[in-house]
């Protein structure tokens, strides 16, 4: 007996995944919850287990494409029954042409066209040989598959053509520098695919839906600095430490409770700002296949000391590409911390639906006007990017001027933070 | 509007209001482009003005003449009746009206400009009007020639208006002739033959070939000879004409037919031996374009010609001269000019003939299928055994169905019969959508109605029909 994989429903709000990699081949003997397929969701790497113990007879999603909850990722079963599939799948593996024509409703051929397929290539799975709408989707997923392969095996190549041509110009080099132009350039040509993708696909819409400003301000630091150095030397014994980002935390929370419009969610539909009264501040963290924001909920409850650790066990997860998918749901704002990588100040984009994202700069001495004199002082740049449509400069101003005001002076933030 | 020889913009100009341009300016105005309709005539062109539909009218006038005799046989018993041309005229005219102000109404829905006047191409995107209040001019971003087609004249027997009419003119009679000479033996001149004939006309047809309706199966044809004999229509076959004179009303034609000579004489001679392309007078040089040596122009699967920013559609281009052909053309080349991905790429094209009974074919014959070798399998049903065909009183012609023997998938539906023109509708959505005999032998069609006959033509060719005992 066959039995129809699906994609399950695996978090709220998923309605589809891409298939990234098959565990299993097709004639697999799999026991019940063994590893099937790697899916990326929205963020997450999920592993979908096997619901059953039988043999993998058809993958129907292959890997690269995209499946929507509840279709057919892969049909299951008993051994038995493989022969029968293999014969049918035979049977209409050459397109039918029936008085020189390929049987097609007049509305998939419309497809077709559209589709830029030439429906004469396409085999059809229904009656008599009718090409139907589904094989036209298949056939063009089957196209860029092996369109993908023909590009990968084609930069391969390149770089093996690339690799072989500069070990054979050693011997040329010792003797004269090599020409510019006897290296060809090569093009790399990547799929975008995963991680990346979905970046893509989220940066492009955050970029085109919501109009962003980005305000920048300059923070002295230096109070805080010696701050924290003395919190650091008091934990020294218990082997803690303990970051910046926890203050900030604190600050943008004390901010955020006073306006609660860089805490809102635009909903289009409704016509409606929707402020929220939680505050999950994601963190942009950058990990080897991009970059991924798990979400810190509760932030407003926690010591500084419990900040810190959360931050570095989320951190740590993400880069692990290991975090759960409620970890990274719900944000509310984000901070995007490029402190440890340099530059002076950048304009982030809003991590959509979010109206508000925080960048963090490097810190750096620098010569500054202070209490009347010219004096060396600790000095970083805030950059906040706002959704115009919810709020305004001036709003946008003030609340940056709150944090600043919270970082320079860390009594004060001591004083107010829960 | 601006009057004078300063170019309005546009994007889309449309040449010609008939069923191809106007239903190409709706659906270009649909795409939200901004259209211009020229024409010189009325909207609606010859289908609605001087073809299909003026001898539509006049054939359902004889065919109720035709009713009535057949109600006597029904007992009906009736004291007199008779035909009044002129009221006909008029209850025609009024059909027209309603479908003229119809298509108006559409146009104006649309946001189509409609402009009155003869077109010629100024350059290659500009356009010249000449309406009755002066000359306008357009330029335009792409444009669509519509302007369809008109009657062939004979050299030796040229219109006159009078004696010698066209197709436009001999439906604009108003007054019954009493013996009409029709030379043609194609559609036009049967089915108007064919009506006079049974409103009291005494009617000759007369045509070179050796058979009426070439191009359609023999035994369909023979149905539709039947009836004519019957209607008392003589047919000359193999008959040329050679000349002809006008004296005291009468026409008399002389015709060469088997080597001897035969003189008729008619006093009106309908001319019905094919149409010509309204191409010339549009100085299509100008936007670099030329037709064939009958006036045809060429164009690709949208209907774009030579210069990519012009279409040709409908009774302009090469195919048969049907107006559902030039409505589906016009809708196609408004999609191209949107940029849509539409093409003609339509698996077949239904042909009718409201003759009577009436024809109507689509898809391959028998002969054209096993012409391109492909093994079929035929089913037909009889007329004669439809408890509806016999009491409409028409329990003459059939329903065949072609299919491909092993697929069994089908590739002709001909039929010849009462509402042939109606039953293949459903004939030409079986082929487009690649319908097998069992799709339609197995859906329920209404009893009692004509409709079955497909259904039983189609179980026929599996060799289950119900209704007529297997065949060998």
């Amino acid at each position: 007996m066959a039995v129809s994989f699906k994609l399950p429903d695996i978090g709220e709000g998923i309605h589809e995944a891409e298939v990234v990699r098959w565990l299993v081949q097709e004639g697999d003997q799999v026991r019940e919850f063994d590893p099937l397929v790697e899916v990326q969701t929205d963020k997450a790497l999920v592993e979908l287990p096997s619901p059953l113990s039988g043999q993998v007879r058809e993958i129907k999603a292959k890997a690269g494409e995209l499946a929507r909850v509840g279709e057919v990722l892969v049909i299951l079963g008993e051994a038995e029954a493989v022969q029968e599939q293999a014969d049918r799948a035979e049977v209409i593996s050459a397109p039918i042409l029936t008085a020189g024509r390929v049987l097609a409703t007049p509305a998939v051929r419309q497809l077709a066209r559209d589709l830029m397929i030439d429906i004469r290539l396409v085999s059809g799975s229904g009656a008599a040989g009718r090409v139907t709408k589904e094989d036209l989707l298949a056939h063009q997923r089957a196209q860029q598959e092996q369109q993908e392969q023909q590009e990968q095996r084609l930069s391969d190549a390149e770089r093996a053509e690339e690799s072989s041509r500069s070990t054979a110009e050693e011997s040329v080099r010792s003797q004269a520098l090599p020409s510019i132009d006897a290296i060809a350039p090569t093009i790399t040509r990547v799929p975008l695919r995963g991680l990346r993708r979905a970046i893509a696909e989220r940066m492009t819409k955050a970029a085109f839906t919501a109009p962003h400003v980005t305000s920048i301000d300059e923070v002295d630091m230096t109070e805080l600095v010696s701050l924290r150095r003395r919190m650091n030397k008091l934990l020294e014994p218990s082997g803690q430490k303990i970051t910046y980002l926890p203050f900030l935390l604190k600050a943008l929370l004390i901010a955020l409770k006073e306006h609660p419009y860089l805490n809102a969610q635009l909903d289009d539909e409704r016509g409606e700002i929707v402020l929220r009264s939680d505050y999950n501040i994601g963190i942009a963290v950058d990990t080897p296949d991009g970059l991924i924001v798990p979400v810190l909920k509760g932030a407003e409850r926690r010591s500084l000391l419990e900040l810190a650790a959360e931050i570095g066990r989320l951190t740590e997860l993400a880069k692990r590409r290991a975090l759960a998918v409620e970890e990274m749901r719900g944000g509310t704002i984000t901070i995007s911390n490029m402190g440890p990588l340099g530059g002076l100040f950048a304009t982030p984009i809003l991590n959509y639906p979010e109206v508000a994202i925080l960048g963090v700069h490097a810190m750096q001495e620098k010569a500054v006007v202070y209490q009347g004199e010219i004096a060396i002082r600790t000095m970083m740049y805030l950059s906040l990017s706002f959704d115009h449509r919810v709020i305004d400069g001036a709003e946008a101003v003030r609340f940056t001027n709150r944090i600043k005001r919270l970082l320079e002076h860390p009594d004060l933030l001591v004083l107010e933070m829960g | 509007m601006v009057v004078g020889d300063i170019a309005q913009n546009v994007q889309t100009v449309i040449i010609g209001a008939g069923p191809a341009g106007y239903v190409a300016a709706i659906r270009a105005a649909q795409l939200g482009l901004e259209v211009v309709l020229i024409e010189r005539g009325e909207v609606g062109g010859i289908c609605l003005h001087a073809g299909c539909i003026s001898s539509k009218a006049l054939i359902q006038a004889a065919n109720a003449i035709g009713t009535l005799a057949q109600a006597t046989e029904m007992g009906v018993e009736l004291e007199r009746h008779a035909f009044n041309m002129q009221k006909h005229q008029a209850w025609k005219a009024s059909i027209q009206q309603k479908l003229t102000r119809g298509i108006s109404a559409l146009l104006a829905a649309n946001g189509v400009t409609v402009v009155k006047g003869t077109a010629l191409f100024m350059s290659e995107d500009r356009i010249a009007v000449e309406t009755e209040q002066g000359m306008e001019y357009y330029r335009f971003e792409a444009g669509i020639i519509a302007t369809g087609s008109r009657p062939q004249p004979l050299p030796n027997l040229p219109f006159d208006g009078l004696h010698i009419l066209s197709s436009t003119e001999a439906l604009r009679l108003t007054e019954l002739p009493k013996r009409l000479l029709i030379i043609g033996g194609d559609c036009i001149g049967l089915e108007l033959g064919t009506a006079f004939a049974k409103l009291g006309t005494e009617v000759i047809i007369a045509c070179s070939e050796s058979d009426i309706l070439q191009g359609f199966d023999h035994s369909l044809v023979q149905i539709v000879k039947k009836n004519m004999r019957r209607a008392g229509i003589t047919l000359l076959t193999q008959a040329e004409v050679c000349g002809h004179t006008i004296e005291g009303g009468t026409v008399c034609v002389t015709l060469q037919q088997g080597g001897a000579e035969k003189k008729v004489a008619a006093d009106k001679v309908l001319v019905t031996v094919g149409r010509r392309p309204n191409t010339e007078g549009l100085d299509l040089d100008r936007v670099g374009l030329s037709t064939d040596e009958h006036g045809f122009l060429t164009t690709d699967h949208q209907g774009r010609t030579a210069n990519r920013n012009l279409f040709a559609i409908g009774d302009v281009t090469h195919g048969p001269l049907l107006a559902h052909r030039a409505s589906r053309e016009g809708m196609i080349a408004a999609e191209a000019i949107a940029g849509r991905n539409s093409a003609k790429d339509m698996a077949c094209m239904p042909t009718v003939l409201f003759t009577d009974p009436e024809i109507a074919t689509v898809g391959l014959t028998e002969a054209e299928a096993r012409a391109q070798g492909i093994a079929v399998t035929v089913g037909q049903f009889p007329f004669a055994a439809s408890g509806r065909a016999l009491t409409l009183g028409r329990g003459a012609g059939f329903c065949r169905i072609i299919a491909e023997q092993e697929s069994r998938v089908v590739l002709g539906v001909h039929i010849v019969g009462a509402e042939a023109s109606s039953l293949v509708g459903e004939a030409a959505l079986a082929i487009e959508m690649g319908a097998t005999l069992e799709d339609i032998s197995l859906t329920l069609h209404p009893h009692p109605t004509l409709t079955e006959t497909l259904m039983e033509a189609a179980a026929d060719a599996q060799g289950i029909a119900i209704h007529v005992a297997k065949r060998r």
